[in-house]
């Protein structure tokens, strides 16, 4: 469990993190999502120790996150812009991670570079770029660590790599209670493997939610009815959005579905389609109850 | 065997509890029949294993299939309550379509001659 209360970070007089309150439970894969310098890196390194916090406490697994070599064995992170030591071959950058973590699995290391087709021993400098990240992620995964974090790294790789690498995650779940942080700017890259969603936005979590229950909560219809109608009809139900165009209108309705099902039917409709969302639409109306607009968060 | 749509607005659990459901109702999935376990399941979906594990509770709360802690997680040996429960969802879009053949203008007669009741 990572617990942040109040984190505050400033760079100059610009604050990118003010007063962040975040859980993270055990187990889970949280999604971070937020526009480019919403603060989503520099939460990332703050947990890492690679940044200093101005205020605030972070908490892993109960303990205050110091700088205690015991807790930080537990953690490792991808970061958006990796680094590589000059002249490294994967299995050079391997026996470098193995030093920092002692749970290191170098023959998972290996075999994953195998996997994925990686030269072994040539030098990590001449790859491509998503075939550094690739690199930079089988080390991550074969230290074992607890938490693992991982800055926009699925943004950029080939859509084979990334269902390769996402089956490896989850088999590295079962295997061990793992926690993963993941951000991205994308909505989609996180929603298909996340189970935890949370909104960056001006330095704070605006919004945090179960990626199943977002989904289920929310439902659009489209319904006509016989007599003339507008927003009033749907004074008992608690509607997030309205449009009529003609005789047909698009209701986005939030709450219990079945329960909701039933009272619409009373109302005769002509039509009632019940349509689905993506998390996108989700996302805009969510943020639109807040009193918020979409288009300048994300 | 199971195949999840990540373009569908259904939440992958709820798609997971769907297919296992149906393949139960059909036979597909035998009385006592063990499933692949919540690891199998996610490795090879790729998908988060909280995931198939809220599915398999869903399940297991349906009545559909049971977890024994030391041997795996099998199809009851009672399925009639799933195929009920089909069959129940199968009758409620029918009656859907009816009511809209109905609409169109079409007798409840006329629906059944047509189809060949």
């Amino acid at each position: 469990m990572i617990k942040i209360e109040g984190l505050d970070k400033s760079f100059g007089t610009k604050k990118v993190l003010d007063g962040l309150n975040c859980n993270i439970k055990t187990g889970s894969i949280y999604g971070l999502i937020g526009a480019n310098g919403a603060g989503k890196s520099t939460l990332l390194r703050i947990i890492m120790g690679v940044f200093q916090k101005d205020a605030g406490r972070i908490e892993i697994d109960g303990k205050e996150l110091t700088d205690v070599e015991e807790l930080k064995q537990k953690l490792v992170y991808v970061p958006d812009d990796l680094y590589f030591f000059k002249n490294y071959t994967i299995k050079d950058m391997a026996i470098f991670y193995s030093k920092l973590y002692p749970n290191f699995d170098m023959d998972y290391a290996l075999k994953l570079a195998e996997k994925l087709k990686l030269p072994v021993k040539e030098k990590i400098q001449n790859f491509s770029k998503g075939m550094k990240r690739q690199v930079a992620l089988i080390c991550a995964l074969a230290t074992n660590a607890d938490y693992l974090f991982f800055d926009e790294t699925f943004d950029g790789v080939d859509p084979v790599v990334r269902n390769f690498l996402k089956k490896t995650i989850a088999e590295q779940m079962t295997k061990k209670e793992t926690t993963i942080i993941m951000t991205s700017h994308n909505l989609r890259e996180l929603e298909d493997i996340c189970d935890n969603l949370g909104l960056l936005y001006k330095g704070g979590i605006l919004f945090e939610s179960e990626i199943d229950s977002l989904k289920t909560n929310m439902f659009k219809i489209q319904i006509s009815l016989k007599d003339n109608f507008d927003e009033k009809t749907f004074q008992n139900f608690n509607v997030l959005h309205f449009k009529k165009v003609g005789s047909v209108a698009t209701v986005i309705l939030k709450g219990d579905k079945e329960g909701y099902e039933k009272s619409l039917q009373e109302l005769n409709p002509v039509i009632l389609d019940f349509l689905p969302l993506t998390l996108e639409e989700i996302f805009i109306y969510e943020m639109g109850a807040l009193g918020y607009e979409f288009e300048e968060i994300v | 065997m199971i195949n999840i749509d990540y373009q569908s607005g259904m939440p992958i659990y709820e798609q997971i509890v769907e297919q296992i459901e149906r393949y139960i109702a059909f036979g597909v999935y035998k009385e006592k029949e063990q499933l692949p376990s919540i690891r199998e399941l996610a490795s090879s979906l790729g998908i988060n294993p909280n995931t198939v594990k809220k599915a398999y509770e869903e399940l297991e709360k349906r009545g559909a299939i049971i977890t024994i802690s030391t041997k795996g997680t099998f199809v009851t040996d009672k399925t009639h309550g799933v195929v009920n429960r089909k069959i129940e969802e199968k009758i409620k879009v029918i009656q859907e379509n009816i009511k809209e053949l109905e609409k169109l203008g079409l007798s409840k007669d006329e629906i059944a001659k047509k189809i060949e009741l």
